[in-house]
């Protein structure tokens, strides 16, 4: 796998919850939060995971990290299953790989300085010397483009943008190969969201990162992203270069998505194409997006969900049979 | 027009609330340091030992022993400041003890979950379910009485209200953004459990623990008043009471069992004080006294 | 509802086998039965015998499960210093302290509920003041010192209640005689229950205030005492059942002492003696009778919950 620089791997991820439980502990039933995915990352890639909420994309951003066993399937990081990243000899490869919350509130611990929160992973792990601490904590800070007098200070001391470039920082500190963004911006102002976004891409492009990136706006997801998937009910319907889905979206949702996100001219404003509201009652069989969907019809009742390569352009798959 | 009377009055009543909080905490702390500074420079306040016979059997109180003498002989005044010391003492480490055990077993049923977390939950339904004052009685009764047993016996009783709060709150704190990204990076179990949740379950229990030092207090009192807790000569504010049974005293003798009662009251009320200002402002949801 | 009920119980039954685990534990660590049991005049051979007979050398879960199945043929064994069987003794103590708990359980609750709901209501007014300010010396002041204060107020100064015990001796008895003794202990157990009684009902009562249901109701115009009485007080209902459940425990405790003080013949004074004289298989006994009542109001709780609370059921 090494070879062709795939850094992170996944292989049919299935992640269900169980819904309701009888009398002895068994589910009545399930929600497929992420419903057979398979993906994978290569170095130095950012791949963008977009959908509604809803979609698993953050469920399956935990499976990716770790934080959650998957109900069926694998993950791999480098060559190692990530279920077994928690076993004592594997923590070193455990820094290796590095999440970001969307809610930076309470992704700082708000006990302890900022110099505290950046050093003690460091110090456990021994990334430098004792002595180079403080000076690799600044490093960080103004990698992230904080000044060095935020190291004293309490997490709320700091605006949500602050605390999310503190956030970076600290993902950053054990020089992690992969980083996790899960939906880092959506909690942020407009303005800011692009601050961070720029940082991101100007993070990958400067330390070599690979990332996943995920988001519900196509718009920002697509600017730090080099390859982007959409996500719907757990599933993957489109997947292609980052551009390549923007510019022309092959699968109906993916369409709706990229209309709705903002549109500063309102000549060029368009139709939206998305009817109701993503519902988790996932039609049994067919296509999960029939029921809003503007161009099903009978056939899609019975159509699979397989992505099949549309288009000549390679790399770009779509789930959606009608192949617009 | 109604509006601005709506926030005047609002605003009077936050003042008002404050002042309240501030009144009630503020003559807590006042009473507390006065009772505790008392007690702990005793020897400089008194002339007496506590223990040497310095005068006539249960005289009343005159200008050479304030709150007179007691059955023996002894200055109840120093008594009655040697006690409080005991009092407190036994209070605070009896507390300690047991807030330290209640975080540890909260800690680690909220942390690690599963069979080990019922196995602890019913271990502390249990305990529980013993009359709290039978419990310690029965311990008491086993264990040989005395200034170190009682002790041991409150830390070993009074948990069970601390591992239910600390385990609340690592139940939710091992679910937050920081304690995963700690895991994420590897860090080690017992750094996530006393740097990262530890720090922040501590004012709560903390809180917590100022209702129990009251509540070892009273029962220190009670124990010792029962003959079962800090045993004479050694005076504490409990056994001093315990002279009271008999009617003689209790009719005739009132200096030598109001005054332990009274600081006994005042401490533990100035406690009580102190501890619900210290819950009011760290959640300002409850009881209604929002700062 | 029979789920629930039924749920409940399985979980109380590991807890019930517990509490005899920790009993029998605790009175074992309390010291060998065979000291209790003989002098020290016994030679060490008649005492081998007697631990063959009473089946000492075995295996202490075995012990323990002959411990167990005598206690549910409700033999409770007998008492090394009256040598009565314990399960009469306990009987015959068991009515006074169900009568004095369930009159001052009683008073404290027809005490605190309007005074609580009244300080929540009247929120930082005298009244309130004077309530919360009461709450905590109720809190803060020791059983015995109240039970002591009030000898001497009513028995020493006023002369006005007998300072102990039931009955007057050899009088003619009567309720009214039962109600003047009942007085000063009934007083101390309730005003043990009543500051954290009040204070929880006025902190619940203060929430329910607050809730958005209660605005919209105010706001539709209904009037502040219906608003209270017809809502307001549903909802409280809940920490008055919470607040029942914490106090069992406590009155079991309070009535040790207060038993003991006012020469109270009930199940209190009985474990004080039986304690003062390590009369173990009777406090064996009373700790586990009690554990258990109290483990019977924790259940009565939670029904009195899922009756009250609709939501309950649910989870």
């Amino acid at each position: 796998m090494k070879e062709d620089g795939t850094i992170l791997r996944i292989d049919q991820v299935k992640k269900y919850y169980p819904r309701g439980k009888t009398f002895l502990g068994k589910a009545r039933g399930y929600i497929r939060a992420v419903d057979g995915v398979s993906i994978s990352v290569r170095r130095g890639e950012c791949l963008g995971l977009v959908g509604e909420s809803g979609s698993g994309k953050s469920t399956l951003g935990r499976v990716l990290a770790g934080l959650e066993r998957p109900t069926e399937g694998k993950v791999y990081f480098e060559d190692l299953d990530l279920t077994d990243i928690w076993k004592k000899e594997n923590s070193g490869v455990r820094t290796k790989l590095a999440m970001i919350f969307q809610d930076a509130y309470s992704s700082l611990n708000p006990r302890k300085r900022i110099i505290d929160i950046l050093t003690d992973p460091m110090r456990y792990h021994r990334i430098c010397p004792e002595k180079d601490l403080y000076q690799e904590a600044l490093r960080l800070l103004t990698l992230v483009g904080l000044h060095e007098d935020a190291l004293g200070r309490f997490p709320f001391e700091f605006s949500g943008g602050q605390r999310q470039r503190i956030c970076i920082a600290r993902a950053l500190s054990l020089r992690p190969e992969l980083i996790i963004c899960d939906e880092i911006t959506s909690a942020l102002d407009v303005s800011i969201q692009a601050q961070i976004l720029n940082l991101m891409k100007e993070l990958k492009e400067e330390l070599q990162l690979s990332m996943i990136f995920i988001g519900h706006g196509l718009g920002a997801v697509r600017y730090v992203s080099d390859r982007l998937a959409v996500m719907y009910l757990g599933k993957i319907v489109e997947e292609a270069e980052a551009d390549r889905v923007f510019i022309s979206p092959a699968h109906p949702y993916t369409k709706a998505l990229s209309l709705a996100s903002p549109e500063p001219d309102p000549d060029k404003r368009r139709e939206a194409s998305l009817s109701g509201e993503l519902d988790p009652e996932i039609p049994e069989t067919g296509c999960s997006f029939r029921p809003r969907c503007l161009l099903a019809d009978e056939s899609c009742r019975k159509a699979s969900m397989d992505l099949v390569p549309c288009g000549d352009v390679p790399g770009h798959v779509s789930a959606c049979l009608k192949g617009i | 027009m109604r509006k601005r009377e709506e926030k005047s009055s609002s605003y009077i009543h936050m003042i008002f609330q404050r002042f309240r909080r501030h009144r009630m905490a503020l003559s807590g702390v006042v009473i507390l340091v006065l009772i505790t500074g008392a007690a702990v420079f005793a020897p400089l306040l008194i002339r007496y030992s506590p223990l040497e016979i310095v005068g006539k059997f249960s005289a009343p109180p005159d200008q050479n022993f304030l709150l007179g003498t007691d059955q023996s002989g002894r200055d109840v005044l120093a008594r009655l400041l040697y006690g409080t010391r005991t009092s407190l003492l036994v209070g605070l480490l009896a507390t300690t003890l047991s807030t330290a055990i209640g975080i540890l077993l909260g800690l680690v049923s909220g942390y690690f979950g599963g069979i080990l977390d019922m196995l602890i939950m019913r271990f502390t339904d249990m305990v529980m379910s013993f009359p709290y004052i039978l419990l310690i009685l029965v311990c008491a009764a086993i264990f040989e009485p005395g200034l170190k047993s009682i002790i041991l016996i409150l830390g070993f009783v009074d948990w069970p209200g601390a591992a239910r709060l600390v385990r609340g709150n690592t139940l939710a704190l091992r679910e937050s953004n920081f304690v995963k990204e700690s895991r994420l990076s590897g860090m080690p179990r017992r750094y996530l459990l006393f740097s990262e949740i530890l720090p922040n379950t501590l004012a709560p229990v903390l809180v917590y623990a100022t209702s129990v030092l009251a509540l070892s207090i009273l029962d220190e009192a009670a124990l010792s008043f029962l003959g079962m807790g800090v045993q004479p000569p050694d005076p504490s504010l409990g056994n001093m009471l315990n002279g009271a049974q008999s009617l003689t005293i209790l009719t005739s003798k009132p200096w030598l069992w109001i005054p332990p009662g009274l600081v006994i009251v005042l401490l533990v009320t100035a406690i009580n004080f102190i501890g619900d200002a210290l819950r009011d402002a760290l959640d300002p949801a409850s009881g209604g006294g929002s700062l | 509802m029979g789920k629930y009920i039924f749920k409940r119980l399985l979980i109380a039954l590991p807890v019930l086998i517990g509490i005899t685990v920790i009993d029998y534990l605790l009175m074992t660590a309390a010291g060998n039965p065979l000291d209790m049991i003989s002098g020290a005049r016994v030679s060490e051979a008649a005492k081998a015998v007697r631990a063959e007979q009473l089946g000492l050398n075995d295996p202490i879960f075995l012990q323990y499960g002959r411990w167990i199945w005598q206690i549910l043929h409700g033999n409770f064994g007998i008492s090394l210093k009256t040598r009565q069987p314990v399960s009469e003794m306990i009987l015959s103590h068991l009515g006074p302290t169900l009568l004095l708990m369930g009159v001052s359980l009683l008073i404290s609750f027809l005490f605190t509920i309007p005074f609580g709901v009244y300080s929540a209501v009247h929120q930082y007014q005298a009244g309130d003041y004077l309530i919360v300010g009461f709450s905590f010396f109720a809190m803060s002041i020791p059983g015995f010192f109240l039970s002591l204060l009030l000898i001497y107020i009513f028995t020493v100064r006023l002369q006005l209640l007998p300072s102990g015990g039931m009955m007057t001796l050899g009088g003619g008895g009567g309720f009214l005689d039962l109600a003047r003794h009942m007085v000063m202990p009934v007083l101390v157990l309730s005003v043990s229950m009543t500051g954290t009684n009040l204070r929880y009902i006025r902190s619940a009562v203060l929430e329910i205030l607050g809730a958005d249901y209660l605005r919209t109701a105010q706001a539709k115009g209904i009037g502040r005492f219906r608003v209270i009485s017809r809502h307001a007080l549903r909802n409280a209902l809940i920490p008055v059942i919470t607040v029942f459940g914490m106090e069992i425990p406590v009155l079991f405790g309070g009535s040790i002492i207060v038993e003991q003080i006012f020469n109270w013949p009930g199940l209190g004074l009985l474990t004080m003696s039986a304690i003062l004289s390590r009369d173990y298989p009777v406090i064996m006994a009373v700790g586990l009778i009690s554990a258990v009542i109290v483990l019977i109001g924790n259940l009565v709780t939670d029904l009195l919950y899922a009756l009250a609370d609709p939501q309950v059921t649910l989870t």
